[in-house]
C-alpha cells in the first residue's frame, strides 16, 4: 500500500489516478467476502425502499430487529451493489418518534379540531373517522371525501384503496403523490404509444453507446443505475455520455459533456434535432411509414393553474391571469409559427389541453423548420457567460449523436421532463426524436422515462390509483373498462362513478374550497410536498376539514391533522413494487411494527368493516356527473342490484370487496411464507392472505391485456428477483413492442405499437383538427409537433432568479424516513441555498449566510452555497425540499402540466435576499 | 390560519423539551404521556412558517489523513468519510480523488484504509473490466460514502452508535 502524501494530497494530478494499479487482477472468489454468513442473522431477499431504480437487497435480522442490509449480488438491476440511502433501509424502521398509537385532537374528552392530540385506541380512532365520513358523505355526497396516496403503497395497498374508493365508497377521488412524480410521463406512453411504461429496459444502458441524461441528476438521485452508466462508459471509450441540465450537479461532472441550458428550452432543443434529422436524411423511413404517424394539438392550452377568484393575494393574481390569456414571447411565437408575438393569444384549449389529431409529415417538416441552431441557441443558451459558438458546437454534436445511424442511443429523463409545465409535450418529443431515427424499442435503443419512486409504476400506474384510472390502464370514463372492472370485482352495473375524480392537487384546491372536508392521507407527506403550500396548510386547519395522516413518522402533514394512524414499514409487512424497467418484486414480512403501528392494507381492510352496502350503494349525488346511462348529477341506487347478485344490504365493504368467497380460499398459513409472520391477518384475525389473494385478484385486470404478471408464489421462487411484465408463458419480456422479444406482437410486423388507447383520431392542421371521418392508426406509434412554449412566470426586474427545486443524494423526498438516519443527517443536515457565486456578492452575501428566498407566494430562511456539490449558472438558485424547516413549497409555483396535471416544481421566479435579522429561532 | 395558531410560549416548551434530548415519543414513552403539541411533531420544533435557521455546519474532520475511522452503521455498512471532501470533488471520467489514496488493494488496517476487494471485481465477480482500478460501477465513491457534520441528530434512532 503507497502512502498518501497528505500535504500534497490535494493537488495531487488526475493523471496519477488514472495510472495507478493496471493490471490488477482479484479472483471472483472475494465476492464471497461481502456474502459470508454473519451468526444469528437470518437473511431474506427485499427491495429497496427509495427510488424507483428497485435495488435488490438482503435483509438481515436478528429477532425482531433489521439489523443489517446488503445489496443482493443475484439482483440484475443493482448486481450487489447500494446507495448511501439503500444501505439506511434498516435504521429508517428505528427513529426514536416512530409513531405507535392512534393519535386524536381532543379536548375534554371528544374531538375537537382545535384540541391537541391524544393517545386512542384503533377502535376509537376509527369510531371518529367514520362518524367524520358519514357527516361529510351525509353533506357532499362521494366527491365530498379522498384518499392520497404515494408510489411508495406497495401494489397490494393501493389495490385496496382503489377499490374501496372506486368500487365501495363510488368516489374517484383517489390520487397518489406520483401527480407530482411521473404523470407527465404516463400521460405522453398514452398519447404516443396508446398504453403505459416503457419499451425498453435497464439492459439498454449495456447496450447503448450513447447516453443523453435530459435535465436529470441520475448521479444522486438513481445512482445504481448510474453507477451501471458509468461502467459502460469507463469501459468503452466509444461510449459518449451527454448530460443537459440547467445547473452543474455530480451527473455533469461523469458525462463527456455537460449542456446548460436555460429552464423550459429543451422544447426547442429536441425541435432543433428533429430538423436536423430531417435536414441530413437521418430518418429511419422503413420504420416511420410502417410504424408511425404524425400528430399535433393545441398549443392554447394554459398552465394548469386554478382558474378562479378564490383565496389569491394580489401578488398571486400577476400570474394566475396568464391562465386566461397571454401575450407570446417572441420566441413562442416564431416557434408556434404565429409571427412576432406581442398580441395576447386567449387560453381557449385549456379543459381540452390532450386532444390531438393527425398532421402529414409535410405539415410536420414546416413546423420544425423555424428550430434552426442560431434561433435555438440564443433562445437555450443557460450560461450568459459561455460564448455562443462553444454551446451552438455542443447542440450541433448533439444532433449529430442522435442522427448517426452507427449510434444506439439511450435518453434519460426525470423530473426535469416531467416536471415541467409542458412536461407531456417534451416527453412526447424525446419519442419524436426516437421514432424519426427508429432508435425505439430496440436494444441499446430507448427513451427512458425514470420514475423516482420505488412503485411509482407498480402501484400507481398500473393498479390504476389515480383520479381516472383504473388498473391495467383503464379509465372510468369508458363504458367498456367500467363494464370489465365491475365485472372482475362483481359489482352490480352502473356502480361505478363515471366522472373522474380530484387530482390530488385538485383535492388540495377543493379542500380550499369546502368541496372535499374528509380526507385520507397514506404513505405521503402532501402537504410539504405540494407546490404553494400555503393556501393547502390553511385549508387543512378549516373548521369543517377532517384530515387523516397514517405515516410511520410525525411529518408537516401530521401537524395539521386531526387524525394521525401509526403505519408499519416496508419490512414490518409483506409486499410487492414494480420499479422503473417494469420489474415486480415481492417481500416478505420481517420483524413486527412496533406498538400499535398496522400496515395500511390493514388499516384499509379493517375501516371498510365500517360501512354496509345500504348507506354507499344507494343514489348519489355528483355535481357535473354527464355520462351516457346515468342521470345528470346522480349516481344510481345499485342496492337492489346488489342484492341481486347475493350481497345482502348490510353486507359490508370489507366482506363484498375483500373477504370475497375467492379471496377466502386463499389461505393463510401459507408455505411461501417459509416462516414468516403476517401481522395484517393477524389483526385481521383471519385465516386468508390478504396480500396474496388481491394480487391475484388485480393481475387479473392485466393478463391478456398486455400488463401479464406472473403467479404470486413465482416472485419468491429460489433465483427469481422480479420479473419484467409482461410475463408470457413464464417469460418475462425485456423489450416491448419488438417482434424478437415480445410476445404481444402480431407476428410478421416486426414492431407493433399496440397500446388501444386514442388510435381513433380526426386529421387536421397545425391549428386545429379538420370536420371529416375518424382515422384509425392502430399499431402505429404517433410522432408528435409539439412547440416552444415559454413557462408562465420567468424572472423579471423584481422576481429576478429562477427558482429550481429537487432532493439530494442522502434524503428521500420530504425526509420523513432518512432525517432520523445518523449517517443521512450528519451528511446534508438542512437545506441550502445553492447559488452561483456572483449572484451571491450582488446580493452582498457570502458563504454560510442566512438569506431569504421569496416568491409572490411565500418565503423561506436557509443558507447560502457557493462551492457545494451542486454549481448553478448565474440567474438560478437551487433549493431541495426534504427539510421541514425550508418550507420551500411555500414558494413555488401550482402551475402544471395541462395535460397530465403535474407541478412544475422546476422553475418560478424569486428574489434572494440577506437576513436582516438575528440567528435561531427563538 | 394555522401559522398563528401556536403560542410563543409553547415553541420554548416545545425547544425547552428537544434540547434536552428526550423525544415526546420513543417506541414505549407513549403510554399515558397526555397531549402532545403540534410542535412535538415538527423536527424543527417551529410552527411551520417560523423560518428557523441554524448554525451554519461544516464537514467534520480535518484533511484527509488526520482522522479517526467513524464507527460504522451496522457491520457490513460502507464506512462513512472521517474528513473533508472539499476541493477533492467533483469526481469526474478522468479523475478522482479518492483512489488517489485509497485505491490500491491492501489490508484493512492500512493507513489510509484500502477500498476492500469486492471495489475490485465488477458487478458479475470478474476482475474490474474498466481501465480503472477501482469497478466502474462503484468508481463515484460519494454515492454509499459520504462526509459527516458535527449537526446534532434531530432525533434519536434505535441503532445509533
Amino acid at each position: 500500500m503507497s502512502t498518501c502524501d497528505r500535504r500534497d494530497f490535494i493537488r495531487a494530478s488526475a493523471a496519477a489516478a488514472a495510472s495507478a494499479a493496471a493490471g490488477l487482477s482479484v479472483p471472483p472468489a472475494v465476492t464471497a467476502l461481502a456474502n459470508q454468513a454473519t451468526p444469528g442473522v437470518h437473511w431474506d431477499r427485499g427491495v429497496c425502499r427509495f427510488c424507483g431504480t428497485g435495488c435488490g437487497i438482503q435483509i438481515g435480522t436478528e429477532g425482531n430487529r433489521v439489523v443489517a442490509i446488503k445489496g443482493d449480488p443475484d439482483s440484475p438491476v443493482n448486481r450487489g451493489l447500494l446507495c448511501v440511502k439503500g444501505y439506511a433501509n434498516a435504521k429508517i424502521l428505528y427513529g426514536a418518534d416512530r409513531l405507535t398509537t392512534p393519535l386524536l385532537r381532543m379536548r375534554n374528552g371528544r374531538f375537537d379540531k382545535q384540541g391537541a392530540f391524544v393517545p386512542v385506541s384503533w377502535t376509537r380512532a376509527f369510531d371518529e373517522m367514520a362518524a367524520q365520513f358519514r357527516r361529510v358523505h351525509r353533506e357532499l355526497g362521494p366527491t365530498g371525501v379522498g384518499v392520497m396516496g404515494s408510489g411508495q403503497w406497495t401494489i397490494q395497498e393501493g389495490y385496496a384503496a382503489v377499490k374501496l374508493v372506486k368500487a365501495g365508497w363510488r368516489s374517484n377521488n383517489i390520487d397518489p403523490n406520483a401527480l407530482h412524480c411521473m404523470s407527465s410521463a404516463v400521460a405522453a406512453f398514452m398519447q404516443t404509444f396508446g398504453i403505459d411504461e416503457p419499451a425498453g429496459c435497464y439492459d439498454d444502458l449495456e447496450h447503448c453507446d450513447t447516453l443523453v441524461s435530459w435535465g436529470a441528476n441520475m448521479a444522486e438521485m438513481h445512482p445504481m443505475l448510474w453507477g451501471r452508466v458509468v461502467d459502460r462508459r469507463l469501459a468503452n471509450p466509444k461510449v459518449r455520455v451527454v448530460a443537459l441540465t440547467t445547473f452543474t450537479t455530480p451527473t455533469s461532472a461523469l458525462a463527456d459533456v455537460e449542456i446548460v441550458i436555460r429552464p423550459q428550452t429543451d422544447l426547442a432543443i429536441w425541435n432543433y434535432i428533429a430538423r436536423e434529422i430531417l435536414a441530413t436524411d437521418a430518418v429511419d423511413w422503413p420504420f416511420v411509414r410502417q410504424h408511425c404517424v404524425f400528430a399535433a394539438g393545441p398549443s392554447d392550452i394554459g398552465y394548469g393553474m386554478r382558474g378562479d377568484e378564490a383565496a389569491m393575494t394580489p401578488a398571486e393574481r400577476e400570474i394566475r391571469r396568464l391562465e386566461q390569456e397571454r401575450p407570446l414571447t417572441r420566441e413562442e411565437a416564431i416557434g408556434q409559427g404565429r409571427g412576432r408575438g406581442a398580441e395576447p393569444v386567449a387560453q381557449l384549449s385549456r379543459g381540452r389541453a390532450g386532444d390531438h389529431w393527425l398532421i402529414t409529415l409535410e405539415q410536420f417538416r414546416e413546423a420544425v423548420r423555424p428550430y434552426t441552431l442560431d434561433f435555438v441557441s440564443r433562445l437555450a443558451r443557460g450560461n450568459r457567460d459561455e460564448p455562443i459558438e462553444q454551446f451552438q458546437r455542443k447542440l450541433s454534436n448533439l444532433a449529430a449523436l442522435y442522427a448517426d445511424r452507427a449510434r444506439n442511443i439511450v435518453s434519460c429523463w426525470t423530473m426535469g421532463f416531467n416536471q415541467h409545465t409542458r412536461g407531456t409535450w417534451v416527453n412526447e418529443q424525446a419519442y419524436m426524436v426516437h421514432l424519426l431515427t427508429g432508435k425505439y424499442a430496440r436494444p441499446g435503443n430507448s427513451a427512458f422515462s425514470l420514475t423516482g419512486q420505488p412503485s411509482a409504476c407498480g402501484t400507481t400506474r398500473e393498479v390504476g390509483t389515480f383520479a381516472h384510472r383504473l388498473p391495467a390502464d383503464m379509465v372510468v370514463n369508458d363504458p367498456a373498462h367500467r363494464a370489465r372492472a365491475e365485472t372482475i370485482w362483481r359489482l352490480p352495473d352502473g356502480a361505478i362513478n363515471p366522472k373522474p375524480g380530484s387530482s390530488l392537487p385538485q383535492m388540495m384546491r377543493d379542500l380550499e374550497d369546502g368541496r372535499l372536508k374528509w380526507l385520507w392521507v397514506q404513505v405521503t407527506n402532501p402537504f410539504q410536498s405540494t407546490a404553494n403550500a400555503t393556501h393547502w396548510l390553511d385549508a387543512a386547519r378549516r373548521a369543517d376539514t377532517f384530515l387523516v395522516v397514517s405515516d410511520a413518522y410525525p411529518s408537516v402533514s401530521c401537524q395539521v391533522a386531526d387524525l394521525i394512524l401509526p403505519s408499519a414499514m416496508i419490512f414490518e409487512k409483506w409486499g410487492a413494487y414494480g420499479n422503473t424497467e417494469r420489474r415486480t418484486q415481492l417481500w416478505r414480512q420481517q420483524v413486527h411494527a412496533p406498538g400499535e403501528a398496522r400496515p395500511d392494507l390493514w388499516q384499509t381492510l379493517e375501516f371498510s368493516k365500517r360501512f354496509t352496502l345500504a348507506e354507499v350503494w344507494g343514489a348519489q349525488p355528483v355535481p357535473g356527473l354527464s355520462a351516457k346511462g346515468f342521470a345528470e348529477g346522480r349516481l344510481p341506487d345499485v342496492v337492489d342490484a346488489a342484492r341481486a347478485l347475493g350481497y345482502s344490504p348490510t353486507a359490508t365493504l370489507y366482506d363484498v370487496l375483500f373477504a370475497t368467497p375467492a379471496n377466502r380460499r386463499v389461505a393463510w398459513p401459507d408455505p411461501i411464507a417459509a416462516g414468516a409472520g403476517n401481522d395484517t391477518v393477524r389483526h385481521l384475525g383471519t385465516d386468508w392472505f390478504p396480500e396474496k389473494a388481491l394480487f391475484e385478484e388485480y393481475a387479473a385486470f392485466g393478463r391478456g391485456h398486455g400488463h401479464d404478471l406472473a403467479p404470486f408464489d413465482s416472485y419468491l421462487a429460489e433465483g427469481v428477483r422480479g420479473l419484467r411484465w409482461p410475463v408470457v408463458n413464464g417469460q418475462e419480456t425485456r423489450w416491448r413492442f419488438n417482434e424478437a422479444h415480445d410476445p404481444y406482437v402480431r407476428p410478421g410486423t416486426g414492431f407493433d405499437f399496440y397500446g388501444p388507447a386514442m388510435k381513433t383520431l380526426p386529421r387536421g392542421d397545425m391549428r386545429a383538427p379538420a370536420p371529416g371521418p375518424l382515422t384509425a392508426v392502430a399499431g402505429k406509434a404517433k410522432i408528435f409537433f409539439r412547440p416552444y412554449a415559454a413557462p408562465p412566470e420567468v424572472p423579471d426586474g423584481t422576481w429576478d432568479l429562477w427558482l429550481s427545486t429537487g432532493r439530494v443524494l442522502e434524503h428521500w423526498h420530504s425526509g420523513t424516513m432518512t432525517r432520523r438516519v445518523p449517517e443521512l443527517h450528519r451528511a446534508m443536515p438542512a437545506a441550502l441555498l445553492y447559488m452561483h457565486p456572483q449572484d451571491a456578492s450582488h446580493r452582498k452575501l457570502a458563504r454560510h449566510d442566512a438569506a431569504w428566498v421569496e416568491s409572490r407566494r411565500g418565503r423561506v430562511r436557509l443558507r447560502v452555497e457557493t462551492e457545494g456539490r451542486y454549481t448553478p449558472p448565474p440567474g438560478l438558485v437551487y433549493v431541495p425540499w426534504f427539510d421541514e424547516g425550508v418550507l420551500i413549497n411555500a414558494v413555488t409555483l401550482d402551475a402544471a402540466c395541462p395535460i397530465s396535471g403535474q407541478t412544475d416544481f422546476k422553475k418560478c421566479a424569486v428574489k434572494v435576499y440577506r437576513d436582516q435579522g438575528g440567528t435561531g429561532v427563538a | 390560519m394555522w401559522r398563528n395558531r401556536i403560542p410563543l410560549a409553547l415553541v420554548l416548551v416545545a425547544l425547552g423539551i428537544a434540547m434536552s434530548g428526550c423525544g415526546w415519543a420513543g417506541p414505549d414513552s407513549h403510554t399515558g404521556a397526555g397531549e402532545i403539541q403540534d410542535l412535538q411533531l415538527s423536527l424543527s420544533r417551529v410552527p411551520l412558517a417560523g423560518a428557523p435557521i441554524g448554525a451554519a455546519y461544516a464537514y467534520a474532520g480535518k484533511d484527509a489523513g488526520e482522522n479517526a475511522r467513524l464507527p460504522r452503521a451496522f457491520t457490513g455498512a460502507p464506512p462513512m468519510i472521517p474528513h473533508s471532501i472539499e476541493g477533492l470533488l467533483p469526481i469526474t471520467l478522468e479523475s478522482n480523488a479518492c483512489v488517489q489514496c485509497h485505491g490500491t488493494p491492501g489490508s484493512p488496517q492500512d493507513d489510509p484504509p484500502p477500498a476492500p476487494p469486492s471495489h475490485f471485481v465488477d458487478g458479475r465477480g470478474a476482475p474490474t473490466v474498466s481501465r480503472k482500478e477501482v469497478a466502474g460501477a462503484r468508481w463515484l465513491c460519494t454515492s454509499c460514502h459520504v462526509p459527516q457534520t458535527h449537526a446534532p441528530l434531530l432525533v434519536g434512532n434505535g441503532t445509533a452508535h
